[in-house]
């Protein structure tokens, strides 16, 4: 490994370890804002993370995009996203599902992710662009078919009912789809074979670009298409054949772009 | 006519072992492995030499090769006259290897050191046809110098048992069969925490001071005492947890100290150490062993100590070299929690927290003598 490379994989652990801690020990549960709708809130615990590891990894000299803080009016090519806490609602009515997210963008790509859920004692990372690990074990996704596929959807905090269509029709055409609450979570259970697949509409990238790291090294197959504001993303990872089957299934409710 | 054996894994025990126990006028020898490069020796030369530890000798017979095929390119159609096959992967590579076999239902005799390796074969094999053996010997992968000289694919065993699960096997040869219980319970339970164990312990101490051997790690004081520390916890653990004959138990643990210390072995550490975080899960031979002690009120002390060397391998040839990576970017705590498994606060988590990977102490401790 490249020195620079290990100097990131340090920071992303060290911040997402950091994270974690706080999450953990966190008391803040509570809910104190609303960001718009029922769905969207934000705990002390979100605000107090996104303000550690933003701390950490603006000292080094990187940008940092977050769920809680204002965009940057620029940014550098390559630049840290974090998620304090993905899996908000989850956290903050006692569910484990939840996890600390942080995601290195090189040139607007998902490079490295690191993901940590400490009530589930998960923590993902990887060490570099080709190898994804699960509490120290290598991951390596393996391609599966729909029939034989669970798979994972997350919804954006405003989704319209074409997405609720799609979602019953992946979830009868294969062992099921399920919502955890989670999109970070969604993406790890897809990279280490839990899941088959996993997809979101509207995503955001903070929630998601850990993880789509995760999956691109190892080895499933990921389909993004980002939209001009370069926060927003659809995506749909996993098994071959069965991301097929989700973005034919998409797009015939007009749910799926292609890049032009 | 002779019958076909397929040997998958043409390494240590492999190459070195398995053709002094099987009957090799009863039994041509097939190689499969992953290593292009020993697979392309054995091809061109159709024979090797292994060598066998006999008081101070080496005794030694040359292995005729009926056939060597890289994993890809052995077709088990092309041998219609297979009676069984021996897996010497390594656990980690077993599910891979019996790819190679999927719709034959020849008997597969597993030699790793992990027991559930031989499910995980049957899951792939689809067949039941599948045995555990203990192969109860050290061979190293090498040979001294003047040996290879002669063959780069010599190498070097000593004499050894080889017990094997009964089942309905073809098989000519010196295989001890016993049952498969009695196999968990009297073979591999003990070579598991009276071998393994201060094994790993020897070669991790080993590789911290710099050795290459086993035996020359042995030659240290600091390195035999801890190693001789850690079989007299294991061996108190044992007699309190397991119903075993303690004639039995000591005859091991000095057995094995003896096999430590073989100068004509040439045991690699690179060989022993490798994997160190397979050698690190939480049931196996180091933490396993460790928590073993402390339930049963035995205070693992030197067993730590080898953890420890353990933590702190470094190896950039070994496939869990990123563990130092990791171990430096997570620090003690959260490292002990999510990659050793150990609970926050259990009584193994705080003994390993307070030595903080910090090597000097320990290799301090090692010179010192």
């Amino acid at each position: 490994m490249i020195r620079k490379e290990f100097e990131l994989v340090e920071m992303g652990i060290n911040a997402v370890l950091s994270g974690a801690i706080i999450a953990e020990e966190s008391n803040s549960a509570a809910v104190i804002n609303r960001k718009g709708n029922l769905r969207d809130v934000v705990t002390e615990a979100d605000l107090e993370i996104n303000k550690v590891l933003r701390e950490k990894l603006i000292e080094k000299g990187w940008d940092v995009i977050s769920e809680e803080s204002p965009l940057p009016s620029r940014l550098q090519n390559n630049y840290w996203v974090i998620d304090p806490i993905d899996g908000t609602a989850n956290f903050a009515n006692g569910i484990p599902y939840y996890a600390v997210s942080v995601g290195w963008l090189k040139e607007g790509q998902p490079s490295l992710g690191f993901v940590c859920a400490p009530a589930l004692n998960e923590f993902y990372a990887t060490l570099s662009s080709k190898t994804s690990y699960l509490n120290g074990k290598a991951i390596n996704h393996v391609h599966e078919i729909s029939q034989n596929a669970l798979v994972a959807a997350s919804f954006a905090a405003k989704a319209g009912s074409s997405q609720y269509l799609l979602f019953q029709e992946v979830n009868e055409s294969t062992r099921g789809c399920l919502r955890t609450g989670s999109a970070a979570l969604n993406l790890c259970w897809t990279a280490s074979n839990r899941f088959q697949a996993c997809f979101g509409l509207g995503a955001k990238v903070w929630d998601v670009a850990a993880g789509l790291a995760l999956n691109i090294a190892a080895g499933s197959r990921v389909e993004i298409f980002s939209y001009p504001d370069n926060v927003t993303i659809d995506y749909c990872v996993g098994s071959k054949g069965v991301v097929s089957d989700i973005i034919i299934r998409a797009k015939s409710h007009g749910l799926w772009r292609e890049i032009s | 006519m002779k019958s076909q054996i397929l040997i998958v894994g043409a390494g240590a025990i492999g190459r070195g072992y398995l053709p002094w126990i099987i009957d090799l006028s009863h039994h041509d020898l097939i190689f499969i492995d992953s290593n292009i490069d020993i697979v392309r020796k054995l091809q061109a030369k159709n024979s090797y030499m292994t060598y066998r530890v006999c008081g101070e000798e080496y005794e030694q017979i040359e292995v005729p090769v009926f056939r060597a095929y890289l994993t890809e390119e052995f077709d088990f159609k092309k041998h219609q006259n297979l009676t069984a096959c021996f897996f010497s992967v390594g656990p980690r590579n077993v599910a891979q290897a019996a790819t190679c076999l999927v719709g034959t239902d020849i008997p597969v005799i597993i030699c790793e050191n992990d027991p559930e390796s031989t499910t995980h074969a049957a899951r792939i094999l689809g067949h039941k046809r599948v045995y555990f053996a203990v192969p109860d010997v050290i061979t190293s992968n090498t040979a001294p110098e003047t040996l290879i000289t002669l063959d780069p694919l010599a190498v070097v065993t000593e004499q050894g048992e080889f017990f094997l699960e009964e089942g309905p096997l073809g098989l000519r040869g010196k295989f001890n069969f016993v049952p498969r219980d009695e196999l968990i319970r009297v073979q591999w339970t003990p070579k598991l925490y009276l071998h393994n164990t201060p094994h790993s312990i020897a070669a991790y101490l080993g590789a911290l001071i710099g050795e290459n051997y086993v035996h020359e790690a042995m030659k240290h004081q600091a390195i035999s005492r801890i190693v001789e520390g850690s079989m007299m916890e294991m061996l108190q653990a044992l007699k309190i947890q397991w119903d075993i004959p303690h004639s039995f138990l000591d005859w091991y643990a000095n057995k094995e100290l003896e096999r430590f210390r073989c100068e004509l072995l040439y045991d690699p550490i690179s060989r022993v150490a490798r994997e160190p975080l397979r050698k690190l899960e939480k049931h196996g031979r180091l933490l396993g062993a460790a928590q073993m002690c402390l339930s049963l009120g035995v205070l693992p002390q030197n067993i730590i100590k080898g953890i420890m060397g353990a933590l702190l391998f470094k190896s950039e040839k070994d496939p869990d070299r990123y563990l130092s990576i990791m171990r430096d970017a997570m620090g003690t705590k959260a490292f002990n929690r999510y990659i050793l498994g150990l609970r926050p606060d259990e009584p193994l988590d705080l003994m390993l927290r307070l030595q903080n990977f910090d090597v000097e102490p320990i290799v301090q401790e090692l010179l010192s003598s």
